[in-house]
């Protein structure tokens, strides 16, 4: 069985061998940031300790690990109790579940995909490396047990998650059962963390974000936290010389492990009339993608449901403005809200606050959370409406000239831009202790960025279909960055030269203007020379 | 009248599309059969404006890319893309807004023809596939065209929906409009076709013109199976 799953995994990557230079370039990427804290720590060649040394916070270090762990565990254990079934392809079902595989095989053969989930996620957590570390000074050691203790945790909370899923594929009673006991863990671990804080310390917001998260890694409603507590008890008890809390952490992970293999090759699964239904789903999207109609924004029409809103006026070109402000008010109830515009601000938010508002190096917190904000935005506007749209025929069929088109797309949305942007001016007037001129001057700077991003993305997507459909999108991401970074340039520049941050912000704004002013008349020649 | 002229279309040294050129008429349905891979979607891409390509393709003389042509033309692709929120009756108000059509009435003609009355406040992403492709269709017909190309339109359709499809197809010549179908499945055709032209690696291998009364000396279907496989 595995040697024929091997096989082809086998043949597929000597089929695409880009696939394997990938992978050494993020494992290239991933030693270089697991290393950076050794890096910063070696001294000067006169013995002194670098300036960008940061001395490790070990009780905040602990604690941090206990809570990533742990939401490692969460995610992807629903993950794998509400999608275990679904990581099927029409090819699975044909030649994996007609053919001489047990179901048990199977749904390890699922499994494979959301792994690489767990290897993304953890990916992600590795480049934040330089912010963790300016911030609480964790060693190398540290991350990479973090890095590994959250994809080790992750698999195991899929795998558990992923066992209910299939054994109650058709029974979606006891699926929710499964869920609310979940959720019951959670809420209990929570609770009792917040109970046992509050009767420790009587002045809560003294503490701060830090010192929150390091009374976490004390409390034991956390360290017996499923899976994730268990797994980072191995690590404290190392760490903090502790052999009772290495013993019972090591007992609990491999009795974890144990019960997986046991539940897995006990209890019979039948699953397969769910995952066949969940395959030709897949089936369809995946035809989608191939006549090239992107479906990146397929998260957000999730939850849409039909309500009282009203397709608006509009005829020609305005009426693709009218759908799309219908779209977003059935997606976020709002015509001028991006529910994944708002997803990103509070993780903003709560980085901003992990990182201290009132820490010593204001520089580097602005740096980070200008970065954070441009990055995010840069990639949820490079997969944006305006260039979901121009994947989709219709768009190409429409009796109007393509610059009427572009601009109809655009102004449906300018209002989610503009909100989104003002949001970004408040966390840093919040945050950041920016005046309310920079502020204001930043607001109207991320609205600027977003339109460049979206144009640039646009343009990308148009002028280099040939490049197929991963590497356009990997150069889409990467390009809108690229832009993103050049109309920064300035903002830099300005800083050090007027030393004031509202020049330089609206140095970055107009720079950004400039390249929008160059760009959109390209755009609109541009996107009607269609090649789908 | 729809009118290709030398058309060729490459991806890379790959050649879809090889110097095609053929007109179908008022009034008639032509019919583009072949095996899979032959170059009928990419060259009814074309026509849709969809593609880049070497060569001229007009819709009643104007040429394709042009505002007046795509006012004319009415396009079926081969995968529905609807607009995962939007409801079915959502998607023709849409097109009927467009293509500025002031006849609202169309609309339930065919939310009824179609059987999608009952389906109107449903949500595309929320649509099994042959009923994106009715979707696809009323959209197609929404603005009345006058040139309207199919690619591959039966696939996924239920009996009743062929039927009706097929009716739509005949009516369509009635008025004098030109309709295009590309298929690679020729029993589905054989009953309202008027010229039909067999494609193979991406040119015109034959073309054949339905003339009542007139006695061929092949089927459709023995010369299709002699050019596909080799024999001719």
């Amino acid at each position: 069985m595995l040697g024929a799953y091997l096989y082809r995994v086998r043949r597929s990557l000597l089929k695409h061998p880009w696939k394997l230079i990938f992978v050494l370039f993020f494992a290239a990427i991933f030693v270089f940031m697991i290393m950076y804290p050794t890096l910063m720590a070696m001294p000067n060649s006169d013995g002194s300790m670098s300036s960008s040394f940061v001395p490790r916070d070990l009780a905040v270090v602990t604690g941090g690990i206990y809570l990533i762990t742990i939401v490692m565990f969460n995610f992807m254990f629903y993950t794998g109790l509400k999608n275990g079934v679904v990581g099927f392809s029409t090819a699975d079902v044909i030649f994996h579940m007609a053919g001489p595989f047990t179901p048990r095989f199977n749904l390890l053969l699922a499994a494979s995909g959301t792994i690489q989930i767990c290897l993304f996620v953890t990916f992600l957590l590795t480049t934040q490396t330089a912010l963790i570390y300016g911030a609480i000074g964790p060693s190398s050691v540290d991350l990479l047990f973090m890095v590994f203790g959250a994809f080790v945790t992750g698999v195991i909370g899929y795998f558990t998650g992923s066992f209910f899923g299939a054994r109650f594929s058709d029974e979606e009673n006891k699926k929710r059962i499964v869920m609310i006991i979940g959720i019951a863990i959670d809420i209990a671990a929570v609770l009792g963390f917040a109970v046992t804080l509050l009767l420790n310390n009587a002045d809560i917001a003294s503490l701060g974000i830090k010192g929150i998260i390091a009374e976490a890694g004390n409390s034991w409603f956390i360290k017996a936290f499923p899976v994730g507590g268990w797994m980072t008890m191995i690590y404290d008890g190392i760490i903090n010389s502790s052999s009772w809390l290495l013993a019972a952490g090591a007992v609990l992970t491999i009795v974890a492990v144990l019960a997986i293999i046991v539940v897995y090759s006990r209890f019979s699964l039948e699953y397969y009339d769910e995952a066949i239904e969940y395959a030709q789903k897949a089936h369809d999207l995946a035809e989608q993608k191939r006549a090239g109609i992107d479906a990146d924004t397929a998260a957000m029409t999730k939850r849409a449901k039909v309500g009282k809103e009203k397709l608006g006026g509009g005829s020609g070109a305005s009426a693709i403005t009218a759908i799309h402000f219908l779209m977003n008010k059935r997606g976020s109830k709002f015509f001028f809200v991006n529910p994944i515009g708002i997803t990103y601000r509070i993780i903003t938010a709560f980085y901003l606050l992990f990182m201290g508002r009132d820490t010593d190096r204001p520089e580097a917190l602005i740096i980070s959370a200008f970065m954070m904000m441009i990055i995010l935005n840069a990639i949820l506007y490079a997969g944006g409406k305006t260039v979901m749209e121009f994947t989709k025929h219709y768009i190409y069929l429409v009796p109007e000239s393509s610059r009427s088109k572009l601009f109809a797309c655009l102004r449906a949305d300018l209002p989610e831009m503009i909100f989104d942007s003002i949001l970004c001016g408040a966390l840093m007037f919040w945050l950041c202790n920016f005046t309310i001129p920079a502020a204001c001057a930043f607001a109207l700077m991320m609205c600027v960025y977003d339109l460049l991003c979206e144009m640039a993305a646009l343009l990308i997507m148009r002028l280099l279909p040939s490049l197929g459909r991963y590497l356009l999108m990997i150069i889409r991401n990467f390009g809108v960055m690229a832009v993103a970074g050049i109309a920064s340039v300035p903002v830099v520049i300005v800083y050090f030269v007027a030393k004031s941050m509202t020049a330089a912000i609206l140095a970055g704004a107009a720079t950004g203007v400039v390249m929008l002013l160059i760009l959109l008349p390209i755009a609109s020649v541009v996107v009607d020379r269609a090649e789908m | 009248m729809l009118t290709v002229n030398g058309v060729t279309k490459k991806y890379k040294k790959f050649t879809a599309n090889d110097n095609l050129t053929f007109t179908i008429g008022d009034g008639e349905v032509g019919i583009l059969l072949g095996p899979n891979g032959a170059g009928k979607s990419t060259i009814i891409k074309s026509i849709a404006g969809l593609l880049k390509y070497q060569g001229t393709i007009e819709i009643d003389g104007k040429d394709n890319h042009s505002l007046e042509a795509k006012r004319l033309l009415g396009y079926v692709p081969e995968i529905p893309a609807l607009y995962d929120t939007l409801t079915v009756e959502e998607h023709l108000e849409f097109i009927r807004r467009a293509y500025r059509v002031e006849d609202a009435s169309i609309k339930e003609q065919l939310l009824e023809r179609f059987e999608l009355a009952d389906k109107r406040k449903k949500m595309g992403k929320e649509l099994s596939k042959g009923m994106q492709q009715k979707v696809s269709i009323c959209c197609a017909l929404m603005h009345n065209p006058s040139v309207v190309i199919f690619d591959e339109p039966m696939v996924g359709l239920d009996p009743h929906a062929i039927k009706e499809l097929k009716l739509v197809f005949r009516e369509l010549r009635d008025q004098g409009k030109t309709v295009l179908i590309s298929t690679h499945m020729i029993d589905t055709i054989e009953d309202y076709w008027d010229v039909v032209h067999i494609m193979m690696n991406g040119k015109i291998a034959a073309t054949r013109h339905n003339v009542p009364g007139a006695s061929d000396d092949k089927s459709l279907e023995t010369l299709f199976f002699e050019i596909t496989e080799g024999k001719a």
